[in-house]
């Protein structure tokens, strides 16, 4: 294969990856959970928990 | 088959494994109180764009011809390599406390080390033939 066929070839490549990207193929799709802030689901950034934990107690 | 071909397949073969790894071992699929999603999830976003490269990179090792074209070509997945290792480090993105996000970061950060020294390999390597064929 040439270098000029090769990077054709490379773009069609990122391009479909890409693609992938976009519409979340490339790993489990999100979902809502129900975070209990005592179970180990916590973000590894404490502000980022404490806030976590704020909405929850709101919630409830 | 030669050592540079050997090598050069390892590390196309380890950018695959890299780029599927986030579907074969998942990470959490949560998202956080406020809606948005977690740290992990842009982490593994970042993660498939590196390793998509990865995979570009190491495929044109195939194709090309130069010693200097493969030395730069190398080098740059062996930096590849340490950048998958980086992203999901806290002081760089970050993941969440979840073991499942944990156990793919475990495989991910094997996986990147050794396209690291298989990157560095191939440059060694491409270096050392090139200094022979200078004298």
């Amino acid at each position: 294969m040439t270098l000029n066929r090769f990077l054709i070839v490379a773009f069609l490549v990122f391009s479909f990856g890409i693609v992938i990207l976009f519409n979340g193929l490339n790993r489990a799709p999100l979902r809502y959970m129900e975070m209990d802030p005592n179970t180990p689901h916590k973000m590894g950034h404490s502000s980022q928990l404490q806030s976590d934990v704020d909405i929850l107690q709101k919630r409830s | 088959m030669n050592r540079y071909k050997i090598l050069s397949w390892a590390a196309f073969v380890i950018s695959i494994v890299l780029l599927i790894l986030p579907r074969i071992i998942p990470i959490c699929t949560g998202i956080m109180g406020n809606g948005n999603p977690m740290h992990c999830h842009y982490a593994y976003q970042a993660e498939f764009i590196v390793t998509l490269l990865a995979v570009i990179l190491s495929a044109s090792l195939f194709v090309l011809r130069t010693h200097e074209a493969r030395l730069l070509a190398s080098f740059v997945a062996f930096l590849l390599g340490i950048i998958v290792i980086i992203l999901p480090q806290p002081w760089a993105i970050g993941i969440c406390e979840n073991g499942a996000c944990l156990k793919t970061t475990f495989f991910e950060t094997i996986g990147g080390s050794i396209l690291a020294i298989t990157g560095l390999l191939i440059a060694l390597l491409t270096h050392k033939a090139q200094s022979e064929e200078v004298k």
